[in-house]
Formats: C-alpha cells, structure tokens, sequence
C-alpha cells in the first residue's frame, strides 16, 4: 500500500506542471461537448483527439485523453437530461428520470445530481482502480462465457422492475430489442439472418441511431403530435441544489459507484449493464420505487454514478493485463501503442510514472467535471428555454446529424428515423422503450457468451460451475420476490 | 401553419446538407503524367476510430507531413461487415482523392458472402500491402513452465480428440482459416471458439476458458502468455524464446500472416499510384513508422501492385477453400 501512496504522490507530481493540468482541462471541455452531441459516444471523442498524443509525452497524452473519455462520460448525460437525447448509450439509462425531472420543471435538480453523481461514482472508479488493479483483473480473468451469459441474463432481469405494472408491456420490448439483435451475421456460423440481401445489415443494427430514434425522435414526433399553442414545459427551476440536497441520494450514488466499477472491469461488459443493473437495484432499494421512471433524483443518481465509475472499473483490465475492457479502453490501448507501450502487469513496474500519472489526472479529470459542469450547468438548461418552434427542429437535426456521424453513412440516418417512429407507436401505445434498449445492448452478448459456453462445456457449463449457478440463481429470485411479494400481500388481504 | 413551414424548413435543410454531402464528385482530371494532390485526399476506413487499422493509417498520415504538404482525412465508414466503407469508396470517382484502408477481412467478406468480386476486388487498383500480422500460436507461460510447447499442444490435441480449444476472434475467417491450417498440417482436430477480438481470445487463455490461442505475437506481449510457435523466416525480436514454424518442421505453415493495405479504385491516374507508393515507401523507411511496427510485431515491409495483387488473389483461394471444406 505504501508503495502504492508512494508513487500517486510522483503521479500527482506530473500533474502539477501547467501542461498536464492545461491537458487534462482541455481534455475534459472536448470530452463533455463531445459527449454531449448525440451520437459521439466516449470511444470516438477519444479517438478525435488520438492523433493529438503522437508528438506528445506519452503520460500527457494519456491525461488529455482520460480527460476527454471521462468528460464524454458526463457530458452524454446533458442532451439525455435536457432533451431525451442520450449522448452516449449508457446515458438513456439517465434519461429514463432526468428528462421526466425536466419536464417537470426540476431541471436544475436533474442536472445538479447527474454533475455530482458522475464526478463522485467517477473517484469511485478511480479508488478501486488504484487500490485493487491487479487482483480485480485476475478475477475478472475467471469469468467464462456461461458467466457472461449469467451476467446478461441478469441485466434482463431488470425489465421486471422497469416494467413495474406496465411489465407484460416492458416484456415485449424487451423481447423486441432482443430480437432486433437477430439481423445480421450470426456470430457463430457466420450465415445471414435478417439481411434480406442488403450488405448494410451484414453487422446488424446500428446501436446508437436506434437509441436516438427511440428517445430523442420517439418523443419529438409524440410531442409534434400533441403540440398545442402556447405550450410550454413547467415552470423550470434552474439554479442547481445546495449541496446538502446530494447527501439525500449520497447511499444511490456510493453502491452504483461499487456496482459500476465491478461490472465494468469484467471486459466487454460495459457501462451500460452498468447503468442498467445499477438502476435496477436502486429501484428495489428504495423507498420511492413507484417515482422511478417519473423524474426520481434517485434513478439519475444510480445511472451516472454507475456509469462514471464503470469507466474506471474498464481499465483494470487495460492496465493489468492489456485487455481493452471497452471500446474507449481500445483506443486508450492504440495510443499507448503507438508509443511503443505495452499495458500489462509489467508496465506498473517498469512505467510506473505513467501508470500513477494516469490515476493521478483521473483524479484531477473528475474535479475538472466539476468545474466545466457547474460552470456550463446553468447554460446548459438554456436549452429547455427555447421556444418549442425552434427546439423540436434542433433536436431532429442534432438527432440526424449525429447518426450519421456513428457510420459515416446515411444508413444510420434511416435507422434512426425508422427507430424513431418505432418510439413514437411506443410512445402512444403505453409501450416503455428503455426494455428494447436492454434488449439490443444485452441480446448479442447473451448469445455469443451462450453459444460459447455450450462450445467449451456443453450444457454442464451452466450447472458445473459455481458463479455461473449463484448468478443464475440470483436471476430468478430477482424476478420472482416481486411475484412472491405481492403474492403474500394479497394472501394477507384475503386472509383479513 | 408559420410552425409548420419552420419545421418543415429544417428538416428539408437537413436532409439537403447531406443529399449534397452525397452527391457525385467533380469528374477525375484527366491522367497527364506527375500528379500532385491539390485538394485534400480522403483515407476511408472500414474499421472504427482507434480501430487496429485506424491507429496505423493515422500514424502513416502523421509521419507522411513530413514527405509533403498534402492533407490526408481520414474517414472511418463502419458497418455491413466492412463493406460500408469498399461501397463508400466505389461510389467516389476514381480522380485518386478516395484511397481504402483496409484488411485481409475484406476480401473474406466478399469472397464468404458471395458478393460481385468484379466489383469489390477486380473494381480495385491493389495500391499497396503495408503490414503483416505473422501467425502465432499461443498459451499460458504457466502452461510452458510445466513444460508445454508446439509438440505438446499437438499431442494434447490427439489425446483430446477435437475438443482442445482454440480461441480466435472470429470463425470463418483469417485465425480461424489459420488454425485450420495447423491442424491439417499437423494432423490433429480442434474446436475453434469465437472471442470477438484478438485481446478477448488473449484474455480466454489466460482465465483458462480457451486452450490455446490463435492470434498475431503482439497479443502475448506484455501478458502472462507465451507464443509456441510462430510464423516467421526467422525468430522474431522480441520473441526469441519462440520457435518458428520451419524450425519446428512445418516450413508450409511459415508464411501463416494477416495483412493491411491501401487500394483506389481501377481508373486511378497512373501518375496518383506512382506518387502515392513513393510517398508510402518512404513512410516504410521511416524510424518512426519501423519502431511502431517492431513494438508490435509486425512486419511492414510495403508490398506493391502485382506483388500486392497475387497476395489479394492467394486470400481469395484459401478463403474459398475453407469455406467449402467448412460447408459455409
């Protein structure tokens, strides 16, 4: 441990030098207007500035680019809060209650819990990071596939509390995201499915068009629909909270921060599993459940803070072992390559500037947050100010503009509309869209990591080992103690 | 109605920006010997920002300001199984202003969907093959420590009778191709597994989900990995403990290799490809370029035209090959 403090302290002695805290300030402004734009996820703000470190040092590239990966984090989660457009797919998870928060007039509140939550659940990350990089990743090494299905299986347990009376509806989207995930080649033997000749679907569905499509042009064309004259959205109060506001969701943000961090190092799962589960236990953890869904501070706490913390928990396994935990941590990886770096256990030994370096600007990024947030909070909620006549235009053309930018093609641009007018029958027939999201985001992992489990093991890999089994069992009681609950409850009732 | 007419205003606006944005190009200039650029040229990739090929095409444009004043953007049109970006850059004039970036997974990609190859390889001019990815076979060093190596891999594979698993990034495609190589060679069966990725396969093996993994040397580098054998003329730097295929008595295996390189269209200004492969023989000289390709195993060693050609026509064949012996 001491070791540990040891070289922090010589990390943080390459971020006090005027260059990496101009980096890392620069890094985080790029990374939340980056994040901010629907459809520049974290990986691709990135990427953007990628080639900005070649003639850099390698450790001040690395804080511009931590900065722009955690800046992108947060800044997905402004356009979710404000306009129902996640910047970022982890952020819908966000705008589940944030935009219901706005729409109600607690902008403010909204944006001031999603600011807090990201920088808190982000030093989170940060800690477990440091603290325990290296016995974390070699537990994440021991996930095999039919843990990853187990894993999933348990994220699609959370349309059962997402739904909540509506879940025979949250089913079938949850149902229809999952077999949205069907077009395309099949993973395993390579043959089309769903393609219907057109070579554009070869890799399925383009993920985030659709989550713009769902959310963002779902609600415009809804609003379209029931645009009346003079319509405006409830008296909007502003000003961010005082700070003893956050102590009452401080319990959300500090379990999704663990959460988070856990689920993120495993590679390949990602924030937005992250944000889902987190979300999901929140709701069953809190005495309010029946608000989430409809502007609870406490739901935006879980999502962001979750999210943020994933961020870190994604780079365990990046720096122990050279294994890209995300896309964002891919690209990390492609510039510590093209420095000649190879992240793995060796590095911390022989780089260990640059590895505490590194922990020392994710500090520093996440109090920059802080800073570019409060400053832009109370200019971002502008937005909401606009008339309708002009926002609802702003919101399509952000909306198109930023599908386009995930493929460079405008395939994206009719799957986002396509998905939008999906949103909209949604919308209008009751029908919750964050299940399909679930749907799409879990449904190709689910059957990846099945196929692969039953390849390797066959079916005994689901019985034989033991955190598959735990897992798995952990999946049904979620979904039945609310049956059973409210089982007994009526029992009761009958019984009186 | 005022409302309306804004509303329709922008969407029609929007949808202009990008009709224009799509719109054909100037036609190509005429081919009338040397060829300087005098707009920017446009490196299509198929593969996402901070993607393998990305990185390598952004450090090659990086080093190339150094060669000249022209400006290089490089584009990344992902999706469709990488065929997104091959119809972007189809869809452009062949006036030397669109160049692909791409992969041995392309041609897969085509020859494995049966698309039009006079289109999608013959529609190309095979500007230049720029690295190479030698094969490795790799597995635990705690497995080498208690004495594995190539031959043990091989008579482990006989014992277990096809259920040894190998963990590549995909089935049906280059590692997997490449495994199945080795198992013809050698004469055993195994069971490939996909990981989606290089570093998940890498990741497999070392939680222990996979046996062995079918993957380039870079993916052991820095891990607790080790590669059994490799395919290479002679031991690598970096990888001296590692066999060769020839060493070990398999010389066919030797030139096992994925490949990257850069294509324009057919009807490119001859006076474009002339300038284009000095410019990346230059890149391939470079220190800066040579150090990137040594930290990460791989060979870069440009290849050109013909050369290029013959190596794009021998991918087709093996794919073909596999995927009839495969039934796919």
């Amino acid at each position: 441990m001491m070791d540990i403090l040891v070289n922090l302290g010589g990390g943080f002695g390459i971020m006090f030098t005027p260059m990496a805290i101009l980096l890392c300030l620069l890094g985080v402004f790029a990374g939340v207007t980056f994040g901010a734009i629907p459809g520049i996820s974290p990986s691709m703000a990135v990427a953007l500035l990628l080639p900005m470190t070649f003639t850099l040092q390698p450790v001040l590239g690395m804080v511009l680019l931590l900065g722009a990966y955690k800046g992108a984090n947060y800044g997905g989660s402004v356009s979710a809060v404000l306009i129902n457009t996640p910047g970022t797919p982890s952020a819908a998870v966000t705008a589940f209650d944030g935009y219901p928060m706005t729409k109600t007039g607690r902008v403010g509140e909204a944006m001031g819990v999603s600011l807090y939550a990201s920088v808190i659940g982000g030093i989170i990350g940060t800690v477990v990071l440091i603290a325990f990089a290296q016995p974390l990743a070699r537990v994440a090494l021991q996930f095999w596939p039919s843990e990853y299905f187990a894993l999933t299986i348990l994220g699609l347990t959370t349309v059962a509390t997402m739904g909540g009376k509506n879940w025979q509806k949250a089913l079938v989207a949850v149902v229809f995201g999952l077999l949205l995930n069907t077009i395309g080649m099949d993973p395993i033997a390579g043959t089309r499915r769903f393609t219907f000749g057109d070579m554009r679907l070869l890799d399925g569905l383009s993920l985030i068009p659709a989550i713009i499509g769902l959310f963002a042009l779902g609600e415009l064309f809804y609003n379209i629909e029931h645009y009346a004259k003079g319509e405006k959205f409830d008296k909007l109060a502003y000003k961010l909270p005082k700070l003893s506001y956050y102590l009452t969701v401080w319990k959300n943000i500090v379990r999704s921060g663990v959460l988070g961090t856990i689920i993120g190092i495993f590679p390949g799962a990602g924030g937005t599993i992250a944000a889902f589960i987190s979300y999901d236990v929140e709701k069953r953890f809190s005495k309010h459940p029946e608000e989430f869904g409809k502007g609870s501070a406490e739901g935006v706490a879980a999502a962001e803070s979750s999210n943020s913390a994933s961020a870190g928990g994604a780079l365990v396994p990046l720096l122990a072992l050279g294994i890209p935990g995300s896309a964002t941590a891919a690209v990390l990886l492609g510039s510590l390559l093209v420095h000649g770096l190879n992240p793995g256990p060796e590095m911390f030994v022989e780089e260990p500037e640059l590895v505490y370096g590194m922990f020392a600007s994710m500090f520093m990024a996440n109090v920059f947050i802080l800073v570019v947030g409060l400053l832009g909070a109370n200019l971002f909620v502008r937005v909401t100010d606009l008339k309708k006549t002009l926002l609802y235009p702003l919101i399509f053309t952000f909306a198109i503009v930023g599908s386009f930018a995930v493929t460079s093609s405008m395939y994206s641009v009719v799957v986002c509309v396509v998905f939008g007018v999906i949103g909209w029958v949604f919308r209008r027939y009751d029908y919750p869209p964050a299940p399909v999201v679930l749907g799409i985001v879990l449904g190709s992992l689910a059957e990846l990591s099945f196929r692969q489990a039953l390849i390797i093991g066959g079916i005994e890999s689901f019985y034989k080992r033991p955190l598959t089994l735990i897992m798995l069992a952990v999946a049904i009681a979620a979904v039945a103690a609310p049956i059973v609950k409210k089982r007994m409850q009526e029992k009761k009732l009958q019984d009186r | 109605m005022k409302r309306a007419l804004v509303f329709l205003l922008f969407v029609s606006l929007t949808f202009g920006v990008f009709a224009a944005g799509q719109a054909e190009q100037p036609a190509p200039a005429a081919d009338t010997g040397p060829w300087e650029p005098t707009r920017p040229i446009t490196i299509i990739t198929h593969v996402g920002s901070g993607g393998g090929t990305d990185v390598a095409v952004r450090l090659m444009v990086d080093i190339a300001r150094e060669f000249t004043d022209a400006t290089f953007v490089v584009e990344n049109v992902t999706g469709g199984a990488t065929m997104n970006a091959s119809n972007a850059v189809l869809a452009r004039p062949a006036d030397g202003y669109t160049i692909f970036a791409m992969a041995m997974s392309n041609v897969n990609n085509v020859v494995s969907n049966d698309f039009d190859r006079s289109v999608y390889i013959d529609g190309y001019h095979w500007l230049a093959k720029f690295q190479k990815d030698p094969a490795a076979v790799i597995i635990r060093k705690s497995d080498r420590d208690a004495g594995m190596d190539f031959n043990g891999i091989i008579e482990q594979a006989k014992q277990m009778q096809g259920r040894q698993t190998w963990a590549v990034p995909v089935l049906g495609a280059n590692k997997h191709f490449e495994a199945l190589q080795i198992w013809q060679a050698t004469g055993v069966e195994g069971t490939a597994v996909p990981f989606v990725s290089g570093p998940l396969a890498a990741a497999a093996v070392l939680g222990g989900s996979a046996d062995v993994q079918m993957g380039n040397p870079f993916n052991a580098k820095g891990r607790d990995l080790w590669v059994a054998a490799i395919a290479s003329p002679e031991r690598m730097p970096g990888f001296e403990d590692s066999p060769t295929f020839e060493e070990l008595g398999y010389p066919e295996l030797n030139d096992e290799h994925i490949w990257r390189g850069f294509a324009v269209r057919q009807g490119t200004p001859a006076g474009m490809i002339a300038w284009m492969e000095d410019l990346l023989l230059k890149i391939d000289q470079h220190p800066r370029w040579q150090q990137f390709n040594a930290d990460n195993a791989i060979a870069p060693r440009a290849v050109f035209g013909d050369d290029f050609r013959a190596i794009v026509d021998r991918t087709v064949e093996v794919t073909e090959y596999w995927l009839n012996e495969l039934d796919l």
